[in-house]
């Protein structure tokens, strides 16, 4: 026996674990198949109605199924529907005699695999069968990698939050009580420096605090519950809060809204969250005596809130990244804004969780542009 | 001033109850600190605290919730006022007041981790006046 022998042995071997199950209201049909298919070392079984099919696709769970579409009793499309309840991974593939696009297209939507049109050769039967079968194996690993994949984030959200979070709160505890001088007198020189570690402790927790959002808008977290927000009341409660920051820098916020503009269909805090994002990267990548200007319109089925500033601007070549995780312009200019890199994305993202779009339009030097879309609820509030 | 109030920390964090307890014993409060929710019971009990201050996620997720609940459920407790901390909010996001969710959160007050230590301090001043 030479190698090749071996290696059709084997091949035979793995094959015997697939088990074909063919329905097919016509004997002779069922007769060629299961020969054909065991003849290359499938394991076969046959049903003479769709309601034995279904009987014994439950029992012996098949890897692949052969479905004739034309059956008396149930039909062939409610069979394949039925068959995907009980396993979405069985592969169904499905036999007729009258291949028209339109029973193809019903029997894809009913999850079928592939096709095989009558009359057909044992050769094209085993070449579907297989090709069938290897959709099985991918499908299968697929669901495996990406439900591994699940665990592994999940895993992380909590290594970080739990981990990260918890150790950065208790030593900013420590410095706080610290500084407070309930822990004894500090001089000038130590309160500094404790102050200088303090702000460092701030920015990782703000860090991990946007990761989390981020992974938290990414689990679709906020999609439940959409409510009607008023949008221009949001922008001012944000520039109201962000004022005092603005005047430090000596840059005037105005915010130009008319009142009665649509509601949005959203999740009100999140809204806020990529609205505040926007407006304070817009101050703070402006200049002493800058304007930030926030407007709000109805234009087609959008309200648009456009943010623009007087500030650095962003280059051409920068744009595209912007709103990339954990980018940052990198300039002359920026170099003494502290930020984590995620106040963008995150703002992108809760704003597409809500059918909306975001632009910016920016001259290096002169300042941006960006424009949030969201699509007004149909009922004006 | 009379008598010293005396205040309980409970949390499973040794650091926050070794920071804050300095910053109580300032103003010449008796702390006293339990570690989990079984020794809070028993120190309750023993040390008669006048405040008590308490971390919500601590072996278990629910607690801090248990507890409040179990103290405010006594009849001879209920009036002692809970102060509760926790980094929850954040954690989990998971977002809670005791304005809004007194029907199952029911301490007095709550404050963010890491707590400021003036904060603290006029919080308990004012639970500890009602």
């Amino acid at each position: 026996m030479g190698t090749s022998g071996i290696t059709t042995k084997q091949r035979h071997r793995a094959r015997e674990r697939a088990t074909v199950l063919v329905i097919d209201d016509e004997r002779a049909m069922r007769d060629a198949c299961c020969q054909a298919l065991s003849r290359e070392g499938y394991k076969t079984e046959a049903a003479e109605n769709a309601e034995t099919g279904l009987q014994k696709a439950k029992q012996v769970k098949p890897d692949v199924v052969l479905v004739d579409l034309k059956m008396p009793g149930m039909s062939g499309m409610e069979l394949l529907e039925r068959i995907r309840d009980i396993d979405a991974n069985i592969v169904s593939i499905v036999i007729t005699g009258y291949a028209t696009i339109e029973s193809a297209v019903e029997a894809m939507k009913r999850n079928a695999y592939d096709f095989l049109p009558k009359p057909f050769t044992p050769d094209h039967l085993r070449i579907v069968i297989k090709r069938g079968l290897e959709r099985r194996k991918l499908s299968i690993k697929r669901a495996q990698l990406q439900q591994e994949k699940e665990i592994m984030k999940r895993n992380f959200v909590t290594l970080v939050s739990h981990q990260l979070r918890s150790p950065l709160t208790s030593v900013k505890q420590y410095l706080s009580v610290i500084l407070g001088g309930f822990a004894g007198g500090v001089d000038t020189k130590q309160k500094e420096m404790l102050e200088k570690a303090g702000k460092n402790i701030d920015s990782l927790l703000q860090l991990i605090d946007d990761w989390l959002d981020m992974s938290h808008i990414e689990a679709g977290n906020i999609t439940e519950g959409f409510k009607p927000v008023d949008v221009p009341a949001i922008l001012s409660e944000i520039l109201e809060f962000l004022r005092p920051s603005a005047e430090a820098k000596k840059v005037t916020i105005e915010l130009d809204s008319r009142d009665d503009l649509p509601a949005v269909e959203g999740d009100r805090e999140s809204l806020k969250q990529a609205f505040t994002n926007l407006i304070s990267n817009a101050i703070n990548y402006t200049g002493q005596s800058g304007t930030v200007t926030v407007t709000a319109a109805e234009e087609a089925n959008n309200v648009v809130v456009e943010i623009s500033d007087t500030g650095v601007g962003i280059s051409e070549e920068d744009i595209p990244f912007i709103f990339d995780e954990f980018f940052r312009v990198k300039s002359k200019e920026t170099r003494g804004i502290s930020g984590t890199g995620l106040g963008l994305p995150i703002a992108k993202r809760i704003i597409e969780a809500h059918n909306g779009s975001i632009k910016v339009v920016s001259e290096l030097g002169k300042g941006s542009t960006f424009s949030v879309f969201l699509p007004k609820t149909e009922v004006k509030q | 001033m009379g008598k010293a109030h005396k205040v309980l920390v409970i949390d499973d964090d040794a650091g926050f109850i070794t920071a804050i307890t300095p910053v109580l014993e300032s103003r010449g409060y008796r702390v006293d600190a339990a570690y989990s929710k079984g020794e809070a019971a028993q120190k309750i009990v023993g040390f008669k605290p006048d405040l008590i201050v308490m971390d919500i996620m601590m072996e278990r997720l629910t607690d801090g919730f248990d507890l409040c609940r179990e103290l405010k459920r006594d009849p001879e407790l209920k009036a002692t006022p809970i102060l509760a901390v926790s980094a929850i909010n954040k954690e989990i996001g998971m977002k809670f007041s005791p304005k809004t969710d007194g029907e199952y959160f029911q301490a007095d007050d709550f404050m963010e981790k890491p707590v400021s230590p003036e904060n603290l301090l006029e919080r308990v001043e004012k639970l500890l006046k009602v």
